[in-house]
């Protein structure tokens, strides 16, 4: 083979070998974008928002033409309660020749999920002029993400919802988001929702029964157990504490979950499991006043007045004239034979609870 | 040539293998997440407990004869919290033949038009034939007359003549009937109240006879309720799905004043509530009148309905309410609880009396160690009450020792008041049986309700609950009322298979002096028991006057020490299991066994 014929060869190959590298590149560029969004949509479906999008950020920075990745991007980021950063992804979707309906849709979306009552309303009637269409559950799902903080409001008041239109349109959003098909821990997500509300709502057996369901599917859902631990708390304080001690193991730490769990230990007359916990949270918050009469309650409960006594005093430095306290207070000095200074105690429980009926009477309305 | 295509091959491989890697770690990455160990089974929320051990109970209501409803008019739908109490069970033997007679309040309806005229129905009374084998005797002994709509009774020889009189109270009345001697034979009850000044106007409820000033004749607590009436009867929405109306609760009324009468002889009972100072603050359901302070005279504590419990310490006549002090009105967390069935006993062996509560859902029934010098501290977590969850409605109780293994065990019948209640709980409840067992050195009661058969698996309305050995076999049986369902009779079997040995003591005092605060340390082999002579208990009922006391498996004979209330304290030796003895004020030696 001669020179000439031999730099026309090399030259061939290199050719081919760039040519090669090229299609490579091409091929690896397509297939990688199909893989990102297909890793994307597998996270979304196991609800691991953050991941999808960590996915997806590179995805849409490389291709911002990608209106498919940009949409799910937004859409995730909603679900993740991101709004602002579902808010740039939508705009980005929209700038790229995204469908308007989508947009509009995705903007109630974020509405209706941030607690807007007419955007819920709308989003309603749509799935409920188009039962079968696929961004239904999306919509529903928002639409119910929206009334939980309303609901978990109520809660935290002390009271439970009431009865009326408003429950009942709920109730039918509830009932319409189980209707629709999604995966294995979207119907976790949607069962705990729906348990919880109806738990909320007085609809206890159904309720637990949901809560039940959604752990069946999802064993390790932090927020159904716990949902599920204090619902049923009242009835069966045995089985809540097979539930918090999960949730405990789940959260090493977590103060509440901790603390629920102290109550449980000493509401089955283990006070010696009960006051290892609150000794460790008292560690990390040694003057807190609900722990320290709680852990007086155990100690009261073993038979350690004095002990009681000590805590309980400490409490009474930051809340002199709470009555739990003080009631506390009264009962560990009369158990040791001191019986001047818990009617002391006791007169100031009495006293604010006479004040407290003052209260209460005189901002009554007066009946004519 | 041919290595330069190898390499070109080599760079495309790489390149795929790199890409490879890299997708299935993302991939792994998703799919993977931490594990995070098993999760536990969980068991059911509201299914009792498999207990270990035989049966303890057979219903055998149906073969016995009694055939009885307690009626509230709940088929009216007017929603009057007076249909939420129901009726009591009052154990008597009347005829003195050794058999407890069975007592029931028939309750009553609404008539009229509006359906807003009450109307009793009739109470009967139950003859203990032997053999579990029982008579309706209501006609014959006078008692078919009863026309108020009636909750319970109570039982005292309020004229010590030997016989046991009948208390019946209900809405608005109040009747004592004393026990005479029919001229045609047999007894009859003679209605005295009017002639003995017992007027009592008011909603009464549970009630107790108790000797206070220690003159030796029974005087009456009688707790009432509230002020309803179809005057006041304000509508109550049901705040659950498709519940338009519910039972209002007894904070919507007002609490009555509950009465407090002395007995003067025998001849005439006159009204103290003045004199004791009592007022209106407690919804008066359940009273216990025994010696809680070991000063040998008779204290009474009150089980009061979303009010704060009471107890009277009785000095010397004068009953002075301490309830608050002595740490027995409220909860552990400070709160009154919706108290029903009271009962006091010895759970823990420290020969001093506790007292038992049961209460609302929501609320820990409550059991109030007394630990002496009249202060008692809530001990419901502590002892494993609180395990048996907070679903449940409290009524008719009693510390029982079911096993005969010398530690008092609790019997609850149970029920809500209203129909469609809020949580877990449900309208119809099954009763409950707790065992006392020891459990890291201490007393702790366990739900062993599986044992006590199918009875204790059904859900009822439970009320009214008296706790007697009713074929004197020498194990407590039970007789349970239900709102609106059959009475069920509850046959103690536990002696067909139990080791266990037991002791009866019927105690007379002389003159037929009442017996209420006088206190029984009986002493076996190995360990000593303390029990409390009573006055009222349980809810609206009234239970076996006599003493039956578990030995467990203790051999040998045992003594008995009576440290009656009015303060002399008589010892009978020798006593042998097995049998109920007869011990008399006075007579050293006990009367042969009863058979």
């Amino acid at each position: 083979m001669n020179m000439l014929t031999r730099k026309r060869v090399l030259l061939g190959i290199a050719s081919i070998l760039a040519i090669g590298l090229i299609v490579l590149f091409v091929l690896l560029g397509n297939a990688q974008g199909d893989r990102l969004l297909t890793e994307a949509r597998s996270a979304v479906e196991q609800r691991e928002f953050e991941m999808a999008l960590n996915i997806l950020d590179p995805l849409v920075n490389s291709n911002t033409g990608d209106t498919e990745a940009l949409l799910l991007a937004a859409q995730t980021a909603r679900r993740a309660n991101a709004y602002a950063r579902a808010a740039k992804f939508l705009r980005s979707y929209e700038q790229n020749g995204g469908a308007r309906e989508e947009v509009r849709n995705e903007e109630r979306r974020a509405k209706a999920q941030t607690g807007d009552k007419e955007a819920a309303e709308e989003l309603m009637r749509d799935c409920e002029q188009e039962p079968g269409a696929p961004s239904n559950f999306l919509s529903l799902e928002a639409i119910v993400q929206g009334l939980v903080p309303f609901l978990d409001s109520i809660v935290a008041a002390g009271g439970r919802a009431s009865e009326g239109p408003e429950l009942q349109w709920i109730l039918g959003a509830l009932d319409a988001l189980l209707m629709v098909p999604m995966g294995t821990a979207d119907r976790a997500e949607a069962l705990y929702c729906s348990g919880k509300i109806h738990h909320i709502a007085s609809r206890h057996s159904r309720g637990v029964g949901e809560l039940r369901q959604a752990l069946e599917l999802a064993p390790h859902h932090f927020e159904a157990r716990r949902a599920l631990a204090l619902a049923i708390a009242q009835a069966s304080p045995a089985e809540a504490r097979i539930h918090l001690e999960i949730l405990a193991q789940q959260r090493p730490g977590d103060g509440p979950t901790l603390y629920s769990l102290a109550l449980v230990h000493r509401a089955l007359g283990d006070t010696a499991d009960a006051g290892k916990i609150m000794d460790e949270l008292l560690l990390a918050r040694p003057e807190d006043v609900q722990y320290l009469v709680e852990r007086a309650l155990i100690e009261l409960d073993a038979g350690r007045p004095i002990e009681s006594e000590a805590l309980l005093r400490r409490a009474a430095n930051h809340a002199p004239n709470n009555r739990e306290v003080l009631l506390a207070l009264s009962k560990a000095l009369r158990i040791q034979n001191r019986p001047a200074e818990a009617d002391q105690f006791l007169k100031r429980c009495v006293e604010l609870d006479a004040q407290s009926k003052r209260k209460m009477e005189s901002i009554k309305p007066k009946s004519k | 040539m041919s290595r330069l295509l190898l390499i070109s091959v080599g760079i495309v491989m790489c390149a795929v293998v790199g890409f490879s890697v890299w997708h299935w770690g993302i991939k792994a990455s998703v799919d993977d997440p931490e594990p995070l160990g098993p999760i536990e089974p969980k068991p059911s929320v509201l299914a009792p407990p498999k207990a270990e051990g035989p049966l303890l109970f057979r219903d055998v209501t149906s073969s016995t004869g009694v055939n009885f409803t307690y009626r509230t008019g709940e088929d009216a739908e007017q929603f009057t919290i007076l249909e939420t109490l129901g009726g009591g069970v009052v154990l008597i033997d009347f005829d003195r033949d050794g058999l407890l007679d069975i007592f029931l309040t028939g309750g009553g309806t609404f008539a009229g038009p509006k359906k807003t005229e009450i109307k009793g129905l009739p109470c009967k009374l139950y003859r203990n034939l032997g053999d579990w084998k029982f008579q309706d005797v209501t006609l014959s002994l006078g008692l078919d007359g009863i026309a108020f709509y009636s909750h319970g009774g109570s039982v005292a020889d309020f004229d010590r003549d030997g016989w046991p009189d009948l208390l019946v109270t209900g809405y608005k009345k109040l009747v004592l009937f004393r026990n005479t001697a029919n001229p045609e034979g047999g007894r009859r009850f003679v209605d005295v109240t009017e002639q003995l000044g017992l007027k009592d106007e008011s909603w009464s409820t549970s009630a107790a006879f108790a000797d206070a000033n220690g003159d030796g004749y029974p005087d009456l607590y009688v707790c009432h309720y509230v002020d309803w009436s179809f005057d006041n009867h304000p509508h109550c929405p049901g705040g659950l799905p498709g519940v338009k109306t519910q039972v209002c609760q007894p904070q919507k009324f007002k609490p009555l004043v509950h009465a407090f009468f002395w007995n003067e002889g025998g001849k005439k009972f006159r009204d103290a509530t003045a004199e004791q100072k009592f007022e209106a603050v407690g919804c008066g359901l359940g009273v216990v009148a025994a010696d809680l302070n070991d000063d040998g005279k008779p204290d009474f504590y009150v089980g009061n309905d979303a009010t704060n419990n009471q107890l009277y310490w009785n000095r010397g006549g004068r009953l002075e309410e301490r309830g608050l002090t002595s740490g027995v009105a409220l909860n552990d967390e400070g709160r009154y609880d919706g108290s029903m069935g009271v009962d006091v006993g010895d759970f823990d062996g420290s020969g001093r009396p506790s007292m038992w509560v049961t209460n609302f859902q929501g609320d820990l029934h409550a059991l109030y160690q007394n630990l002496g010098r009249e202060v008692f501290q809530h001990r419901s977590r502590f002892t494993g009450i609180a395990a048996l969850g907070q679903h449940y409605v409290g009524f008719g109780t009693g510390f029982v020792d079911l096993d005969q293994d010398g530690w008092e065990d609790l019997v609850i019948a149970n029920g809500h008041v209203l129909q469609h209640p809020v949580l877990s709980a449900t309208y119809r409840q099954r009763p409950v049986l707790m065992h006392n067992q020891e459990r890291n050195g201490r007393r702790y009661f366990v739900d062993i309700s599986s044992r006590g058969g199918p009875f204790f698996d059904t859900a009822t309305l439970g009320r009214g609950l008296a706790i007697g050995d009713l074929d004197n076999d020498g194990w407590p049986d039970l007789v349970f009322s239900h709102s609106n369902s059959p009475v069920a009779l509850m046959r103690n079997t536990g002696g067909e298979s139990s080791p266990n040995r037991w002791l009866g003591l019927h105690l007379t005092g002389k003159g037929n002096r009442c017996l209420v605060g006088s206190t029984v340390k009986i002493q076996a082999a190995n360990r000593k028991i303390t029990r409390f002579l009573k006055g009222g208990g349980s809810y609206l009922s009234n239970n076996d006057s006599r003493q039956l006391i578990g030995l467990g498996q203790d051999s040998g004979r045992v003594s008995v020490t009576v440290q009656w209330s009015w303060g002399a304290t008589e010892t009978w030796a020798g006593l042998e299991a097995g049998s109920y003895w007869k011990l008399t004020e006075g007579a050293s030696v006990a009367g042969l066994p009863v058979k």
